[in-house]
């Protein structure tokens, strides 16, 4: 049972903190050119905190902050995607800022690390060293992303990525699932982790592997080695290729092809290659 | 000389009787030393499965970040298999997911 602090000790966590909370809704509102205040983050931000300083368990020894500062992001985030100034912008969604801030509203899903204020961890000994490695980490997650948003607004566009759906096309079908459910569908790691029944560090890392074989890819221009299939997740590999699946980037390769042999660039028209 | 307090043995009991000897087989050929085959070589260590610090980023660093986040999106859309068109999207996403989640040096405490 979770040794949650009384009422009243709660509050005064919360109050504590309010700065701190506050703090984060204003490098929200900073980042996507919003004002923190009008557009709702600070109550967001404050909500938030209450919720978790009466849900704080001091006795599991994680600290206040490291345990509440995701939780007060996201609800921040959360709140600038409902307000008026975020509604503005995606009344034109041809502006660069509000495209650029839905493609890094997905970000935050695929790399929450950034929330905490932490870069994604790479291998060490990456090349130009561990920052760098970070940096193009979310540069080619968020190509994939801008991929995806292409396929779904303006299916055409999606030609102008067909390099690297190509590209991830060449992945073995267990990784071009897991791509694609967490790019396309939006689904969290965990939760495609908890549906394969295995641990949620197989799918984080086997997707850390994945960007740096895209990356590797796309700056030489010529695919590399298909990365191997970690043991964590053999088992699910097996599953699907038992039931002969073939990876959803394949289909979509498939389908392009397919409508340049029968002429039927129009059939193709739907999934944009 | 004898104590006549001496009694005769009458007989050594308790051995048991001994169990037969085995027949020893022939030993085979002793073999000269053979000369050992030279190592190939000795691969990579695996990388070890260290737990490292996550970076931290802070307001000191991050004009350089943004920085960085130029020059690299520079080289990745370079090859062509990233659309040159897209390159001011995706960075301007990438610098704005960085810049949310870094928070002021008192607040880092």
């Amino acid at each position: 049972m979770a040794n949650v602090l009384p009422v009243e000790e709660a509050d005064q966590l919360a109050l504590e903190h309010q700065g701190w909370a506050e703090s984060i809704a204003r490098s929200v509102a900073r980042a996507w050119n919003m004002d923190w205040r009008l557009d709702g983050l600070d109550g967001a931000a404050m909500e938030a905190l209450l919720f978790c300083a009466r849900r704080f368990d001091p006795s599991r020894g994680i600290p206040f902050r490291g345990y509440a500062r995701k939780r007060i992001h996201e609800a921040s985030t959360d709140a600038a995607r409902k307000s008026r100034g975020w509604r503005r912008g995606a009344q034109n969604p041809t502006s660069e800022e509000q495209r650029a801030r839905e493609l890094s509203s997905e970000l935050f899903n695929v790399f929450p690390e950034l929330r905490s204020g932490e870069l994604p961890l790479v291998e060490e000994g990456s090349d130009g060293g561990e920052v760098r490695g970070a940096i193009r980490q979310l540069l080619v997650g968020a190509s994939i992303i801008a991929a995806k948003q292409s396929s779904i607004e303006q299916p055409d566009t999606l030609l102008d990525y067909k390099r690297l759906v190509e590209l991830m096309a060449t992945l073995e079908p267990v990784h071009q699932i897991l791509m694609w459910r967490v790019y396309w569908e939006g689904e969290s790691m965990r939760t495609v982790a908890s549906e394969w029944g295995i641990d949620e560090l197989n799918v984080i890392r086997e997707h850390k592997v994945l960007l740096s074989y895209l990356m590797k890819g796309i700056q030489s221009g010529k695919p590399a080695p298909t990365p191997k299939i970690r043991p964590g997740l053999r088992t699910t590999s097996v599953k699907i290729k038992k039931d002969k699946l073939l990876g959803n980037f394949s289909e979509l390769v498939g389908q392009h092809v397919s409508g340049q042999q029968s002429g039927g660039a129009q059939a193709a028209k739907g999934r944009g290659l | 000389m004898t104590n006549n307090g001496d009694k005769k043995i009458g007989g050594v009991s308790g051995t048991k009787q001994l169990k037969e000897v085995h027949k020893t087989e022939s030993i085979g050929d002793v073999k000269g030393v053979e000369a050992t085959t030279g190592v190939s070589g000795v691969g990579q260590a695996g990388s070890v499965n260290k737990r490292r610090a996550t970076h931290l980023m802070t307001p000191g660093e991050r004009e350089a970040l943004m920085k960085m986040i130029s020059e690299e999106a520079d080289k990745l859309f370079t090859e062509g298999a990233l659309p040159a068109s897209k390159k001011a999207l995706v960075t301007s996403a990438v610098k704005m997911a960085v810049d949310a989640g870094i928070l002021p040096p008192e607040d880092e405490k």
